[in-house]
């Protein structure tokens, strides 16, 4: 088990590595330089990832979007300043995103970008996707029970726990300490994945109101206020990208590959829930 | 013949970027605006390569052919069908073998990638070199002198046929560039060296199958496995050989199962003492029981030591050293009470590009690139004498081999000048 578990964490550590943003040497990296200019063959897994944002843009109708790393680094620098970034600002950032100007061709696996100045960020996915293939090397090695997390927001389950009792998740309340173990809402998980997004944790308060780092591709604007929401489906990256797509202001999911999507925000020490799925409702932890 | 002859696309590239030898060895950028395109299209300007054994290793090595310009990974095989379906999906371009003599009875291609267990090679090599193959075998070549002695002897038989092992420092830019430090000088008079290798794995690979999972552990069976030494440790140790320019004459060596108790043999806690004959010794240790510090190369003098740590180099100079004039200038970095000048493979240039020399160097390449390259340079532009050939590969091996079996006696072990004869 322990070398089953080595070898799907390495996968991870290889993932994080060719898909990382901020490395520049990654194939990412490479890609968003030089994709401007001229057609860029991948690896045909680096192409099903892009092709998965592709399909993932469409379904959550463009409020998921990888594009948004200029509007990212706007926000960052905002969020040091505890500033949030000028309208013109925002325009501007705006002007160099856009998934619709990622031309993906599947003939030759080839990527190009349209407009000069983009930037594809999968921080948003790669996670998710980074677990789906560490799942897929845990199932090859045989392993029939199992809970892989990357953190706090993604985590994925093979079976049920050894009791034949399913794997039960809790939402931690991000407003309380973590040591506090609190959640206001929990899942249970078999054979299935969970995505959580948060607007707390990597958020700047500026006048009471607190910026998230979860941004609106179509505004351009950080959700705001204390929202988190959570997404349960047999895949990490589809729940990676509808847990970010409800927090970024889509209002409704029907998306077919998910069990369960919930929205909350925070009302005084009460968290009211929106169900999108399985069925709409509003419930109160 | 074997040699691509020189295309027009070659050819320009050729002139555009000056001498190859000169580009490899100081490890130049291409200005980030510059793009990597080439002058022509032509399908049959790209060497054919085929990769046998899609393991971690090979799928590194067949990333680096997907990605270099000159090379294009035509036809990935292995014996293990579910290696073949992530070679799909990785590498749906390439056609896939589950018989490697189907990769050599074909004409069209030209280079063959070896990337299996280490006791595999000899049969892989020594039959893709009769096909009339280039070959870019892993390090090390065999696990006994005498499979690597029959590799060896293949390879200097085939002459017209490049035969380069993956030996990767000797075609790095920044090692390069610190040989050239260290052989003109720069340590002053060489005291001894210090390398590790620490990176905390079971080296355990489980597979639902028991066939596969035995296979896939072959690193753990005495029988067969070089150790970490052998395995790992080769590359440093063949660093040590390129820089002091002269072969070993002793190595002493322990070795212990510390943490991994799963019934294994192969120690996962090695330390060597390698003799070379001018005094220069060097400590080597590998340990999968603590991956602190990771991978270095330190080389001590009474000028200077040298470190070698990734893609980087610093060199600490002692207090009455000589002057060299350039440091004044250089970046000076910290570590804890030392203070190190950053020896960057052509700083000058980088800053005459307009490029930070103190930043990452978004066109940094892992040494596998550089060493692929090399062996596709070689294929474009030679033919010319691989810097690490079949003789250098058999004499790290030898190396390795013997290093390994003093680890598993706790043993002194004296090198013979009939070991290293092919």
């Amino acid at each position: 088990m322990q070398s089953a578990g080595e070898m799907a964490l390495r996968e991870v550590d290889r993932i994080g590595k060719r898909f990382s943003f901020y490395d520049p040497a990654s194939e990412l990296s490479r890609l968003n330089r030089q994709a401007a200019k001229r057609d860029m063959v991948v690896a045909g897994d680096f192409f099903e990832l892009l092709l998965a944002c592709d399909d993932l843009h469409s379904s959550t109708d463009g409020f998921f979007d990888p594009t948004i790393g200029p509007l990212m680094k706007l926000w960052h620098t905002s969020a040091e300043r505890k500033k949030q970034p000028t309208s013109s600002a925002i325009q501007k950032a705006l002007n160099v995103t856009g998934w619709k100007h990622v031309m993906l061709d599947k003939r030759n696996y080839s990527v190009r970008f349209d407009k000069e100045g983009l930037q594809i960020d999968l921080g948003g996915i790669a996670k998710g996707w980074a677990i789906d293939e560490a799942i897929n090397i845990l199932l090859e090695a045989g392993v029939s029970h199992a809970l892989l997390h990357g953190g706090t927001s993604s985590v994925r389950s093979i079976g049920v726990q050894e009791d034949q009792k399913s794997w039960i998740v809790g939402i931690q309340d991000p407003y309380v300490p973590p040591d506090a173990a609190q959640w206001f809402s929990t899942v249970s998980l078999r054979d299935s994945a969970l995505s959580v997004s948060a607007v707390h944790g990597k958020s700047f308060l500026q006048n009471d109101i607190e910026f998230g780092h979860v941004l609106n591709p179509k505004s351009g604007m950080a959700r705001t206020g204390p929202h988190v929401s959570w997404v349960t489906g047999s895949s990490a990256v589809v729940c990676d990208a509808w847990s970010t797509a409800l927090l970024a202001g889509h209002g409704v999911c029907s998306e077919p590959r998910l069990e369960i999507a919930c929205l909350a925000q925070k009302n005084g020490t009460q968290w009211d829930i929106e169900s999108f799925k399985p069925n709409p409702s509003l419930l109160s932890s | 013949m074997f040699r691509n002859r020189l295309s027009r696309r070659n050819f320009l590239k050729k002139s555009s970027f000056g001498t190859l030898s000169g580009v490899l060895a100081a490890g130049e950028r291409i200005p980030l605006d510059q793009p990597f395109s080439s002058s022509s299209s032509k399908a049959d300007d790209v060497i054919k390569c085929g990769l046998i054994g899609f393991g971690e290793w090979g799928r590194e090595i067949a990333k680096t052919i997907h990605e270099l310009e000159d090379t294009e990974l035509t036809v990935i095989c292995d014996h293990f069908p579910l290696m073949l379906r992530r070679a799909q999906r990785e590498f749906p371009q390439a056609a896939r073998e589950l018989e490697y003599q189907k990769v050599l009875d074909n004409p069209e291609i030209r280079a063959i990638f070896i990337a299996t267990p280490t006791h595999m090679h000899r049969e892989l090599v020594v039959a893709a070199l009769e096909a009339g193959k280039h070959v870019y075998c892993e390090a090390p070549l065999a696990h006994t002198i005498e499979d690597a002695r029959a590799i060896a002897q293949a390879a200097k038989k085939a002459q017209g046929q490049i035969f380069q092992t993956g030996l990767l420092y000797r075609t790095e830019p920044q090692y390069r560039s610190v040989y050239g430090f260290i052989r003109s000088g720069a340590l002053g008079k060489a005291s001894m060296s210090r390398s590790q290798w620490h990176y905390k794995d079971s080296w355990r690979r489980a597979s639902s199958s028991g066939e596969r999972e035995r296979a896939l552990n072959w690193r753990l069976d005495d029988s067969i496995s070089l150790g970490l030494i052998g395995e790992v440790g080769i590359q440093q140790i063949d660093t040590n050989m390129w820089m002091n320019g002269t072969r070993p004459v002793s190595v002493t060596g322990f070795g212990n199962v510390m943490f991994w108790n799963d019934g294994r043999n192969v120690a996962d806690t090695v330390q060597a003492l390698i003799q070379f004959p001018g005094g220069e010794n060097m400590m080597f240790d590998a340990s999968l029981v603590s991956g602190f510090d990771a991978k270095y190369d330190l080389y001590f003098g009474s000028d200077s030591t040298i470190i070698l740590r990734d893609n980087k180099a610093w060199m600490f100079k002692e207090v009455d050293a000589p002057l060299l004039g350039w440091e004044v200038y250089a970046r000076k970095d910290k570590f804890y009470k030392e203070t190190g000048i950053a020896l960057l493979a052509n700083a000058t240039k980088l800053e005459s590009l307009g490029q930070d020399p103190t930043a990452d160097d978004p066109n940094a390449k892992a040494p596998i690139y550089h060493a692929i390259q090399a062996f596709a340079d070689n294929f474009n532009y030679g033919p010319f004498e691989p810097v690490v050939n079949y003789q250098v590969a058999f004499d790290a091996t030898v190396v390795a081999i013997k290093a390994n079996e003093a680890i598993r006696t706790g043993t002194k072990i004296e090198f013979k000048p009939e070991w290293f004869e092919i």
